[in-house]
């Protein structure tokens, strides 16, 4: 399995010794990283965050959390999943997945468009509806100038208001 | 005194160390290490006997096999060209993509780690790769199953069907 040409070489002297608990080898690793003068803070943080947590000092044996994924990772994952399947699935995985799905269907260029409700099938256009409320509500500092309204998708009265209530700085609506 | 014009004999591979976050040294080919945008960025700026890179982000069981990508992606891509000169037949990139999606085919917490470093690397064809499998893996299971599967705990999203 090891390949050739990287060899893989521990920099620590004795790093096999059995008396050297895997503390020790830690503060082993410390003192290298100080004999070669970079980074040692950082490393340092490390060290506590992984002291504070129980986790391993390296990501080899700990938890991989997917729901803590950078968002522009989820973003990217999820600008390739159908739109059904985000509305109707991913949205509802978690909080932080959700609020990813938001940023693929509602993208922050100032403009809301609701024109993609034409193109979904009416089960569908509910959930979408009620994402925008999630997205109303918990997002105010999202900024839109422009409104542009369904062409054959009947809006409810009640979603426009919704919308106009808590957003005053919509200046341009199309109503095609 | 020849020998320095005879092409058939190539200087030594200029190499690059990249130190993995439990401490271990890898000692790679220049031209692989450069696949990484991050190390590219700057590179030149580096002196020579200072290029050494502690990746404090990335286990050494993932950088094993970031640098094996990196590896076959850089030797694949010269007898794709080398093929492509002589303008012979070549499948050599179908069998490339085999042989990604063999490499992709991993568990979840593999995956992660293979993802995050393709990220902090700046690695881009891996990172397309990771999002690609992650996407796929996605596709067509219920939001229960996906966080049995990617281990996610559920913070109680309420359904909207359940609530009306």
């Amino acid at each position: 399995m090891r390949n050739t040409s990287c060899r893989k070489i521990c920099p620590l002297p004795h790093p096999g010794t059995p008396s050297a608990s895997p503390w020790n080898w830690k503060v082993c690793k410390r003192e290298w990283l100080e004999q070669r003068g970079q980074y040692v803070e950082e490393y340092m943080f490390m060290l506590q965050e992984c002291r504070r947590t129980e986790l391993p000092l390296t990501s080899g044996g700990g938890r991989r959390r997917w729901d803590e994924m950078p968002t522009d990772i989820l973003f990217k994952i999820f600008l390739r999943v159908p739109l059904y399947f985000l509305l109707h699935n991913i949205a509802y995985v978690c909080r932080s997945w959700r609020s990813s799905v938001l940023d693929v269907l509602f993208p922050s260029t100032g403009v809301l468009s609701l024109q993609t409700l034409d193109t979904l099938p009416v089960y569908l256009c509910d959930i979408y509806l009620h994402l925008l409320k999630v997205l109303l509500n918990t997002r105010p500092q999202f900024q839109w100038h422009t409104f542009i309204s369904p062409c054959e998708f009947l809006l409810p009265y009640t979603a426009v208001t919704y919308i106009a209530q808590r957003r005053s700085d919509l200046s341009l609506f199309h109503l095609d | 005194m020849k020998d320095s014009f005879n092409p058939s004999i190539e200087p030594p591979k200029k190499t690059v160390t990249l130190v993995s976050s439990d401490g271990y040294d890898f000692e790679v080919e220049e031209e692989v290490a450069l696949e990484s945008q991050v190390i590219k960025d700057g590179f030149e700026d580096k002196a020579v006997d200072d290029r050494e890179y502690l990746l404090f982000n990335v286990h050494s069981d993932t950088l094993e096999l970031i640098i094996k990508y990196c590896e076959k992606h850089v030797s694949s891509r010269k007898s794709i060209s080398a093929a492509a000169a002589s303008s012979s037949s070549s499948n050599g990139e179908e069998a490339l993509k085999e042989w990604d999606e063999h490499f992709i085919s991993v568990d979840t917490n593999t995956l992660y780690d293979i993802l995050m470093a393709a990220d902090y690397l700046n690695i881009k064809s891996l990172l397309d790769l990771a999002i690609q499998k992650v996407a796929d893996t996605i596709h067509g299971r219920s939001p229960e199953q996906i966080r049995k599967k990617f281990n996610i705990e559920n913070d109680s999203i309420i359904d909207p069907w359940a609530s009306e």
